[in-house]
């Protein structure tokens, strides 16, 4: 199971979404996203996730 | 295994720097070979892989880098059925179109994956 995580740090972005969901598509990926154009983002958790990423993508 | 970065150009060379440094910083990391370096154009980057440079901002960067790129033993990735690569001539790099769904694929296969 690869692990992926999207950064998106622009609001709407739609090349991101459509990225994502595509990738969500394949059986074998986890895909997380942390959104940090929210009041609450959570970046403790974020370094968390860093951390234990196959793949890193910012947005 | 060596690490993978992936560069993703959206910006228009025209009136952006942004390409142009995403190329330098590519050409930069990549030849150490310590990690493998690509690099996808959408949109207006496309453009990029214009014959001639001149219109663009911090054009060198072009010129002198790009070969570089070039060197790395895979094609650009380029956003597929772009309507800008209509324009960009006789490109001197070799580049390769691909879909959305191939963009995702090859964004998954990298350890990091950047936008400029």
């Amino acid at each position: 199971m690869r692990q992926i995580l999207h950064i998106l740090t622009q609001p709407n972005d739609p090349l991101a979404a459509k990225i994502i969901a595509a990738q969500r598509q394949e059986p074998d990926h986890q895909v997380r996203v942390a959104d940090l154009t929210v009041p609450e983002a959570d970046y403790h958790a974020l370094l968390q996730e860093i951390f234990s990423s196959d793949s890193i993508e910012v947005w | 295994m060596k690490p993978s970065w992936l560069l993703i150009i959206t910006s228009d060379p025209r009136t952006s720097a942004r390409p142009a440094e995403a190329i330098r910083i590519a050409a930069g990391v990549g030849t150490w070979k310590k990690a493998d370096v690509s690099v996808y154009l959408r949109g207006p980057a496309v453009l990029a892989l214009s014959e001639f440079a001149d219109e663009f901002i911090d054009e060198d960067n072009y010129t002198r880098y790009f070969p570089i790129i070039g060197e790395f033993g895979r094609p650009i990735y380029v956003e597929q059925g772009a309507p800008r690569l209509a324009e960009i001539g006789e490109s001197p790099m070799r580049y390769q179109e691909i879909s959305d769904v191939e963009l995702a694929a090859l964004a998954a296969r990298h350890n990091h994956v950047a936008r400029f």
